[in-house]
């Protein structure tokens, strides 16, 4: 899990480590979010967590 | 001026060893799944509500922390995860 400022870093760190993880982004920033912005985005990304670490598919 | 330097790779890595994932289960019932934070502010709380959910969803979630965000995870915590969970959620980097 990151926030969306390290999409281009991770994609790099993958291909370097030669190790693609199940990467979800979620917006940014993070750090100065109150406590209800924070389940807001835990809420949003449940979904695709589960169809990145699962079968399950990831609403559309 | 042109000043030719040479860099030397001392892995001598011609390509890099490709690694792949573990095989996804159906579902997280019944599994245990590790939530590691990598120790930036706010983590905590994301991982707490992910923790919620996942619980409620059937799973059964063991936390674990990184010390510092600079550095990667020490091999006990990795050793720990790798025994103990099916699956693993590191987060938040920001």
């Amino acid at each position: 899990m990151a926030s969306t400022e390290f999409i281009e870093a991770a994609e790099a760190q993958a291909r370097a480590l030669g190790f693609n993880p199940a990467s979800v982004f979620v917006p940014h920033p993070i750090q100065d979010r109150t406590d209800e912005e924070m389940v807001a985005l835990a809420d949003n990304a449940y979904a695709d967590i589960c169809a990145m670490v699962t079968h399950a598919k990831s609403p559309a | 001026m042109n000043d030719a330097r040479q860099l030397v790779d001392p892995t001598a890595e011609l390509a890099e060893a490709q690694r792949e994932r573990v095989a996804r289960p159906d579902s997280i019932e019944g599994l245990t799944v590790g939530l590691l934070d990598i120790s930036k502010p706010r983590g905590n709380v994301f991982l707490d509500r992910l923790e919620a959910k996942l619980t409620a969803d059937g799973a059964t979630v063991e936390r674990y922390q990184k010390p510092t965000f600079t550095r990667v995870a020490p091999e006990d915590i990795k050793r720990r995860i790798s025994e103990q969970c099916n699956l693993v959620i590191e987060a938040l980097a920001d």
